[in-house]
This record gives structure tokens, C-alpha cells and sequence, in this order.
């Protein structure tokens, strides 16, 4: 199903309506509400109308507080007499940064900066931008470089932003920052040849004269979260001993072949902040949801995205519990397996169906096999998939 | 003569990508976040050190102060204690 700006103005409208902006997530909500009424203005009603609700709730928005600093600190402790009050002060004190979510609409006058061309203002205010506020790692600070990127055609920048965007948006506890906001850019902007790996279509590869169909995606973290609460059992990192950053986002290289040496630590960064901050809101979400949430689940539903942001399902075994930052191949032996979803990514659909009984699931944040059939898979298979472009 | 114009053709050629990289907002934007990004990374690691060592220098400190009003209490205690006893004593003297 192909969307109009009209379809998502109409959608977003009951959407935006309960979000609150005294809430951080629902904040960074709107903010990316506003950022894709920012790129993509319409004439029609319910772009007005939306317009209108996410101006009124943004106008209550005002940034609270200053960045840590060593002074701060300093004094801080200095107050402190005895060890009651030191332990209160190491907890006010705990944490170098304010909440990343709190900082979003800051981001709108960026995106509007740039959709007017004035790059030299642009430059200047992201420069001054609060100490605390990580937007060069954040999904608003990489979908800006996008755009830029894909404006400038420089296409390998725009194959390793698009990655980690999708690293990003892939922890967010909405689907609409990946499915709509990224996905609509991607859709509108970005051609097939520039997608990377987690974006394309389905891809054979044969090991020991067997023919293995691969399809890459990204589990979206909300499903993972919910469905160890389904599941009862506390959630747990996977294990990583191996895990490089560039195993799944390729590394920074600009036209003029520079690579940019940090890029795989601000990669690596960006997603250890992203997992652990999806982590905290959505556990606690979860916690306080969950007689709701497991009524509404079922054992071995997930939900993933495919293609430029289409959002489909998969069936697993009802044990089978993917970690969190799962992304890699869904893996068939049958060539026609993968057929409704390769067209979906074809035709750049916003979703696409469920499939169930595949061979098994390959995870590239752990190099591990996942839910395999009784056949197995051979590991030969992991080695020509670890391969990312 | 042929090799320094040759030599000449390249070197501006050289220049020109540079200044034409130079003028790509992507390429200057990147930069820019790198950048960022090692600031950031120095202003954790600078915050860090900061409260290790701020909570050795005051652990102590509030330690210090915690048992000089542990030891006050306890004389107070104490001559409460003996205000006590004397006054019963005085009380049992002089009656």
C-alpha cells in the first residue's frame, strides 16, 4: 500500500492529538511530526489542521535546566555533609546528560534552516547547540546529513547514514520515525542502487551446492521488549564479545575517499544509546502495561522492517526469544518464499504481509543462528552473509 | 619545462577537489559531528574523573564529619547522662 501526504496528514491527526509535552518520548514524537511537516508541506486541510495541534503543543515547550559541568559537580558535592547527602547528590549527579528525547524540537528550526537553503546559519546554530545534546549520533542529526547527502549526491555518505538511521529509528518506541519519516525520504529521494544491505530485496546465496534465499531486516525493539515481557523473563543484552559496529552500518567515506576514523566509534555509540535508551522507556512502559500487553500479544509475534521502512510480521517458534538489536537475513530454502516481500520492497510499500516457516533467522549483532528448522543451516552461511554493503 | 607544467596541472587540480570537497555541506557536516563527537567523548571522560575523584575527597570528608557528630551526640549523651545521675544524686543527698 502506497501512502499520499494526504493518507499520512489524515492518519497523524488522532495520533498527535493525546501526545503530551511534558512527556520525553511523546515530545521526540512531535518533534518528528514536525520534521516531516517540515519536509513535506501540502496544501491540504489536514496538513493545516495537524499543523495547528503540533504548534499548540509545541509553544508549551521550553528546555529546562544547563549542561553538567565539573563545576556544577563541584558545588554540588560541596553541599554535602554527611553520606545521606553525598548519595543524593551522586544520584541528582549520576548522569552527564539531560535526557536526549528533551532536545527534538530544537531540531525543527534545523530541518526548516535547511529546507530554506541557509546553510551558513545552519552550520552555525548546530555548532552552538547545548554541550549535552548528542545530535550528531541522534536520528534527527543523521536524517539532517541525509538529506544534505542525498541533496549533494553524495551516495556513499547517504548508503552508511541510511544504515545507521535505521539503526536508530529501528530503537525508537514509535514506528513512525522509521516507517514514515525516514522511510517517506528514502521512498521520495533516495534511488534502489543506494539503499544498503538492511533496505533491498532478497538475495541467494549457495553454500555446498545449496541455494540459500536471504532476506534482510531490522526487528523493531518495541516487539523484542514486549515480547520478553510476554515471555515473563527479564531482558537481557546478547552476547557480543565480537560485535563490531561496521559488522552492520558501513563505515563513513566521503567522495574524495577520506574515511573519517571516528565514525565507527560514533557508530558504535549511537547504537549502545539508542538500545539502552529504548531500553529504559520501553521497560518501564512495559512494566506498567503489561497485563495489557500480554493479552494483546501472542508468544513468537514480531514485528519487523523491510524494504524502505515497510513494516511487516514474522511467526517464530513460541520458545524463541530474539535479543535486542536484532537485525540480519530471514533465511529460505524455497525461492518463491520471499516473493510477497521482495515486491513490497520493489514497489516501496509502507507494509507487507507475515511469513512463517522459514529455515531460520541470522543475527547479525551476535553472529548467531536463530529459531532453525530441524534441517539446520550450515555456518558456512553466516560467513557470506556477514559481508555488508 | 613539460614535467614543471604538468606538475602545475595537478597540484590545481589537487586544489580544486579540495575546495570543491571543501564546499560540500555533507563533507563539512560530517566533519562538524566528528568533531562534536570527540568533544562529547572528552567532556564524559572530563565528568567522569571529576566524579571519581569528587566522591573519594568527600567520602572521606562526610566520614569525618559523620563520626565528629557521632562522637558530639555521644557527649551529649554522656552529660545528659551524668546531669542525670548527679541530679539524682544531689536529689538522694539532699533529701
Amino acid at each position: 500500500m502506497a501512502l499520499t501526504l494526504d493518507d499520512y496528514y489524515s492518519q497523524l491527526i488522532p495520533l498527535a492529538k493525546p501526545l503530551e509535552v511534558n512527556d520525553a518520548e511523546d515530545l521526540q514524537t512531535i518533534a518528528y511530526y514536525a520534521i516531516f511537516m517540515t519536509l513535506f508541506p501540502d496544501s491540504s486541510k489536514y496538513y493545516t489542521k495537524l499543523k495547528k495541534i503540533i504548534d499548540k503543543k509545541l509553544a508549551r515547550y521550553q528546555l529546562q535546566g544547563s549542561p553538567l559541568t565539573t563545576e556544577i559537580m563541584e558545588q554540588a558535592y560541596n553541599h554535602a555533609k554527611f553520606p545521606e547527602d553525598l548519595y543524593r547528590q551522586q544520584q541528582i549527579t549520576k548522569e552527564n546528560d539531560r535526557n536526549e528525547a528533551l532536545f527534538a524540537p530544537i531540531a525543527i528550526e534545523l530541518f526548516s534552516l535547511w529546507v530554506n537553503g541557509d546553510k551558513q546559519t545552519l552550520k552555525s546554530k548546530i555548532s552552538t547547540l547545548p554541550a549535552d545534546y548528542p545530535f550528531y549520533q541522534s536520528l534527527e542529526g543523521q536524517l539532517l546529513l541525509l538529506l544534505v547527502a542525498i541533496d549533494e549526491q553524495q551516495w556513499d555518505i547517504v548508503r552508511s547514514t541510511l544504515a545507521l538511521c535505521s539503526v536508530l529509528a529501528q530503537n525508537k518506541p514509535d514506528l513512525f520515525p522509521y516507517q514514515s519519516l525516514l522511510g517517506h525520504i528514502i521512498r521520495t529521494k533516495v534511488p534502489a542502487e543506494y539503499l544498503p544491505w538492511m533496505m533491498k530485496q532478497s538475495k541467494q546465496v549457495e553454500v555446498n551446492g545449496e541455494v540459500f534465499h536471504c532476506m534482510p531486516f531490522m526487528m523493531t525493539t518495541s516487539s523484542i521488549i514486549r515480547q520478553f515481557e510476554v515471555h515473563q523473563r527479564e531482558i537481557s543484552f546478547p552476547d557480543v564479545k565480537t560485535f563490531n559496529a561496521m559488522n552492520i552500518v558501513p563505515q563513513y567515506q566521503d567522495s574524495t575517499g577520506r574515511r573519517y576514523v571516528s565514525g565507527s566509534s560514533l557508530i558504535a555509540a549511537s547504537m549502545t544509546n539508542a538500545t539502552m535508551h529504548s531500553l529504559n522507556v520501553m521497560g518501564a512502559a512495559a512494566q506498567v502495561a503489561v497485563q495489557s500487553i500480554m493479552k494483546a500479544l501472542q508468544k513468537g509475534s514480531w514485528s519487523v522492517f523491510i524494504g524502505a521502512g515497510a513494516n511487516a510480521k514474522i511467526s517464530s517458534s513460541k520458545d524463541v526469544l530474539f535479543p535486542l538489536g536484532t537485525c540480519g537475513y530471514i533465511i529460505s530454502r524455497d525461492s518463491t518464499f520471499f516473493a510477497d516481500w521482495n515486491n513490497a520492497v520493489e514497489e516501496r510499500k509502507v507494509s507487507a504481509g507475515k511469513i512463517k516457516n522459514y529455515c531460520g533467522v541470522y543475527n547479525l549483532f551476535d553472529d548467531s543462528f536463530y529459531d532453525e528448522s530441524k534441517q539446520g543451516l550450515p555456518e558456512q552461511l553466516k560467513e557470506a552473509l556477514r559481508k555488508i554493503d | 619545462m613539460e614535467n614543471e607544467n604538468i606538475v602545475s596541472n595537478v597540484q590545481e587540480v589537487d586544489t580544486n577537489l579540495a575546495s570543491a570537497s571543501n564546499t560540500l555541506l555533507s563533507h563539512q557536516l560530517l566533519s562538524l559531528y566528528q568533531d562534536k563527537f570527540e568533544q562529547g567523548e572528552a567532556r564524559h571522560k572530563a565528568l567522569d574523573q571529576a566524579r571519581i575523584s569528587l566522591n573519594q575527597t568527600h567520602t572521606a570528608r562526610v566520614e569525618q564529619n559523620l563520626k565528629a557528630k557521632n562522637s558530639l551526640v555521644l557527649k551529649i549523651k554522656l552529660t545528659a547522662a551524668m546531669v542525670v545521675i548527679g541530679f539524682l544524686a544531689w536529689s538522694y543527698l539532699t533529701r
